[in-house]
C-alpha cells in the first residue's frame, strides 16, 4: 500500500505542490489543506521511502484512487446544491465562493487521481471537473450578467408614486407607506 | 426567495421607527399571495402584472425569466418620509444583492443623520 501510493506522489510532487497533492496519509481529506500537506510532502521527498516493502494485499491499491476520482466527482457536482443552500448568505450569494472553491477542490482531486491511475474512467472524470469549472464560472460570471438599468434610475432622486394590488387584492399606495416611516422599496424578479 | 427571508430582518429594523419594507414584483397578487404565506413575510408583496412601475423606475428586463416574460432587475431604494431617496442598490449580476446587514447598517447610519 504505501510503496505503491507514495512512490509516484513523491515523483510529481514538485509539480503539482501548488494546489497540494495528496502523497501519502489521507488522500480524501489533504487537497483541502495546502500547508500542513506541503510539509508532510516535503518530508516524504527527504525520508527514504524503500522501509515498506511490497507485502501489500493485492486488492487493497486500486480501491484509494477509485475512491479519489469519485470524492473529486462529488465535489464537483456537489458545488451546485451547494449553492443553492447557501443562498441565505449574501456574499456567497454574490461571490459563489463556496461552490468555486469546491468546483476547484473537486478539480484537484480529479487531477491528483487521474496523474496516479491513468485509467480511461479516472481521466474522464477529472477531465468532467474542469468541464463543470468552466461551465460553472461561464454561467456565473457571463450568463449571469443583467442588463443595466434605465439611466432613469440613476438619476431619481424622489420616489415615483405608484398604487399596486398587494398580496391579498387591496390596493397599496406607496406614499401611504413612505409618509408612515422610512421605507425600503424591493423590486425582485419574482417568484419561480 | 432567500432575499425575502433575508428582508424579514431589515423590516424589523424600519419598523422600530414607523417604516416598512415594500416588495414589488411582476408576480400575481396569488403567486405573492402564496410566497407571503410559504415564507411568512409580514412586509407588502405588490404586483405590478403590466410592469407600469417596473419601467417607470427603469428596471425591464426583458424576457428576464426562464418562461420568456418581462420581469425586474432586483434593486432596493430607502425612502425617507418626504420621498426623497437616500440609498440604492442595482444588481448587475442575477446573484447580486444587498447583504441585509448592510441594508441595516445604512438605515441606522442613513436615518440618524439630521438631513437639511
Amino acid at each position: 500500500m504505501r510503496v505503491a501510493g507514495a512512490l509516484p506522489a513523491t515523483v510529481h510532487a514538485g509539480k503539482t505542490l501548488p494546489h497540494g497533492c495528496p502523497g501519502r496519509g489521507n488522500p480524501l481529506g489533504a487537497p483541502l489543506m495546502d500547508q500542513p500537506d506541503r510539509m508532510e510532502q516535503t518530508q516524504s521527498t527527504n525520508q527514504p521511502v524503500p522501509a515498506t516493502p511490497a507485502t501489500v494485499p493485492a486488492g487493497a491499491q486500486p480501491a484509494r484512487p477509485a475512491r479519489l476520482h469519485v470524492l473529486g466527482l462529488l465535489l464537483t457536482l456537489g458545488a451546485v446544491p451547494a449553492y443553492l443552500l447557501l443562498l441565505d448568505i449574501a456574499w456567497l450569494r454574490a461571490s459563489g465562493f463556496a461552490a468555486f472553491a469546491m468546483m476547484f477542490a473537486g478539480v484537484v482531486v480529479g487531477m491528483v487521481a487521474a496523474r496516479r491511475e491513468g485509467r480511461r474512467w479516472v481521466r474522464i472524470a477529472a477531465g468532467f471537473n474542469v468541464m463543470m469549472l468552466a461551465l460553472g464560472a461561464l454561467a456565473f460570471f457571463v450568463l449571469a450578467k443583467l442588463p443595466a438599468a434605465d439611466p432613469v434610475q440613476s438619476e431619481l432622486t424622489q420616489a415615483i408614486e405608484f398604487t399596486l394590488p398587494d398580496e391579498r387584492g387591496e390596493a397599496v399606495s406607496l406614499r401611504s407607506m413612505y409618509e408612515r416611516g422610512p421605507t425600503l422599496l424591493v423590486f425582485y424578479r419574482g417568484h419561480w | 426567495m432567500a432575499e425575502l427571508v433575508g428582508l424579514r430582518d431589515v423590516h424589523r429594523e424600519l419598523e422600530a421607527r414607523r417604516g416598512q419594507v415594500v416588495v414589488v414584483s411582476s408576480d400575481s397578487p396569488q403567486d405573492s399571495g402564496d410566497v407571503a404565506l410559504r415564507y411568512d413575510l409580514a412586509f407588502h408583496l405588490l404586483s405590478d402584472g403590466q410592469r407600469a412601475v417596473i419601467r417607470a423606475y427603469g428596471l425591464m428586463h426583458p424576457r428576464g425569466s426562464p418562461d420568456g416574460t418581462d420581469i425586474a432587475i432586483p434593486a432596493q431604494f430607502l425612502i425617507d418620509r418626504d420621498g426623497t431617496i437616500l440609498w440604492r442598490h442595482v444588481a448587475r449580476r442575477i446573484q447580486d444583492r444587498p447583504d441585509p446587514a448592510d441594508v441595516i447598517r445604512v438605515i441606522r447610519e442613513v436615518l440618524s443623520k439630521p438631513r437639511p
